[in-house]
């Protein structure tokens, strides 16, 4: 039975909005709003500067248009110069936007789940720990992330944050000509936590396109590259062996992590966003990451943030380290691992 | 050479390649049933050596329940035998399992026990055990599963047939250790 995380979160969140955010995202409208209105009046100029050339073009029949060109042309110009300009004036004020946005919104929200978690938006998981994780082999060139929150849930250590990673990579078109192009890795919601169990091997759990669970199973070792990590394991859930595809180093420690009680959590948290999820059980750690397609915890300059289903997603996304931790039982330490 | 024998030839050539990998592929089952039953041993061994230390800690405290110690340390001797059957192995493996909980329950009842660091270390060692005995016994099923399904289903059935190969039985929980451990029954014996 899946349990209805949806439903108590929007609950809590509607009290938090009451009660301390309500204010801070009236303040931020303004903010917001202000940033908005430049980019529509420069939409609105650009169209302007559209509609004037075609009044031109349809006024003066083809021979006189070089008789007005020079109004043409300043009917053009005038308005992109002033369309970028007003465009500039936007940009200028959106990491400030950004910026409070996560310090009075994100920030309490993350607080509200737990006071002595730590929130820092410019942080992220190192590059280090990604690679740890074995869960992406591609190489990349570039590795960005931000919004990283660190704490405990109970006895279990943990630390999340969005990444991005990929590379620019060059090719050549169907026509010759040399161009570049990103190709990225992975981009979403990146979690560690120490694992309650001693681990000797290594364990995947993948559901994703054929592209990344390629990746993630690719063996990276000097011995075995070209070759697939470990051998699938088919395990007894109908459900979780349709939804997730198991390789592991051992057989018998993929079921010693894989219990029944941890592939139906897993499903419920699967659940919750119906995206992409890797994880990797090693070296005594869980790692999983769920892609997303979309920035996390950036706010929209399109809609308002006085907005509850908004902020109840972010609060979902918050919240996700604590359910983790809650829905793997993993402040349960009753096995040799303290 | 004709057409025709170049045909016959090799159709006799791809069925060998099937006959050769189903052959293969039946023994490949059979050596992993083994391996899984291998590693259920080693952790069905591991288990053995902690109980003499288990007894040892609980009875100087639980002195309502010699009976169920004495059980377990009976059972212990007969499953450290090495002429035992597999079967008999699976069978030991349930009784002690069964005693096992109802040691853990009788436990409850003794806090000083509960609060002994000896007995903590234990509990939390045993409890390891058990997980990965139940992993192993899991591992082990599912490898029964395979080779199960390969002796059965045709077109594999007609090998293993030859081979005299025949299925294995999966580890099933008895029923006895199905129902919840009743502590007074335990201690009837």
């Amino acid at each position: 039975m899946q349990r209805n995380f949806l439903k108590t979160k929007t609950m809590n969140i509607e009290e938090l909005f009451e009660k301390s955010l309500k204010k801070q995202l009236q303040h931020l409208e303004t903010k917001r709003k202000t940033i908005f209105i430049f980019y529509i009046i420069a939409i609105a100029v650009f169209l302007g500067g559209i509609a004037s050339m075609v009044y031109y073009f349809g006024t003066y029949p083809g021979a006189e248009v070089k008789d007005h060109a020079g109004k043409i042309i300043l009917s053009l110009i005038g308005p992109v110069i002033l369309g970028a300009y007003l465009i500039n004036l936007g940009n200028k004020r959106v990491p400030a936007y950004k910026k409070v946005y996560k310090k009075e919104v994100v920030e309490k929200i993350a607080h509200s789940i737990d006071p002595s978690w730590e929130y820092d938006s410019k942080a992220h998981v190192t590059e280090e720990v990604y690679f740890e994780s074995r869960l992406f082999n591609k190489s990349f060139t570039h590795f960005y992330g931000d919004d990283k929150v660190s704490g405990r849930v109970g006895k279990t250590v943990f630390e999340s944050s969005e990444l991005h990673t990929g590379s620019f990579q060059n090719y050549t078109d169907s026509d010759g000509d040399s161009k570049t192009k990103w190709v990225g890795v992975f981009k979403g919601y990146f979690f560690h936590a120490d694992f309650n169990k001693q681990l000797e091997g290594e364990t995947y759990v993948v559901n994703g396109d054929l592209e990344s669970t390629a990746d993630t199973f690719q063996s990276t070792s000097s011995n075995t590259r070209g070759k697939k990590k470990g051998t699938n394991v088919a395990l007894e859930n109908k459900e979780f062996a349709k939804t997730f595809m198991v390789r592991s180093t051992s057989q018998t420690e993929a079921r010693y992590i894989l219990t029944p009680k941890l592939m139906e959590s897993l499903l419920d948290i699967y659940k919750v966003f119906k995206q992409p999820m890797h994880m990797s059980f090693l070296d005594g750690k869980v790692y999983l990451a769920i892609l997303f397609y979309s920035d996390l915890f950036e706010p929209s300059i399109w809609k308002s943030g006085v907005n509850i289903k908004e902020l109840n997603k972010l609060y979902q996304l918050l919240n996700l380290n604590k359910t983790i931790i809650e829905e793997l039982d993993l402040n349960t330490r009753i096995w040799t691992k303290d | 050479m004709s057409t025709l024998t170049i045909i016959i030839i090799a159709a006799v050539v791809v069925l060998a390649l099937i006959i050769m990998s189903m052959y293969n592929g039946l023994i490949r089952k059979k050596n992993e049933v083994q391996n899984a039953f291998g590693g259920m041993d080693v952790q069905l061994k591991k288990r053995h050596d902690l109980i003499p230390n288990l007894i040892s800690t609980v009875k100087q405290f639980m002195t309502h329940e010699r009976d169920l110690l004495t059980k377990v340390t009976e059972l212990r001797s007969q499953a450290i035998n090495p002429d035992l059957s597999s079967d008999a192995k699976v069978d030991l493996d349930n009784q002690i399992s069964g005693a096992m909980k109802g040691i853990m329950v009788a436990v409850e009842g003794y806090p000083d026990l509960k609060a002994n660091t000896n007995f903590l270390n234990l509990q939390r060692t045993m409890n390891e055990v058990e997980s990965q005995i139940s992993a192993a016994r899991r591992a082990y099923n599912a490898a029964v599963t395979d080779f199960n399904n390969g002796v059965q289903m045709f077109p594999s059935s007609i090998i293993a047939g030859m081979m005299k190969l025949q299925t294995k039985k999966v580890f099933e929980i008895p029923e006895v250790q199905r129902e919840n451990v009743n502590a007074k029954e335990l201690f009837k014996n």
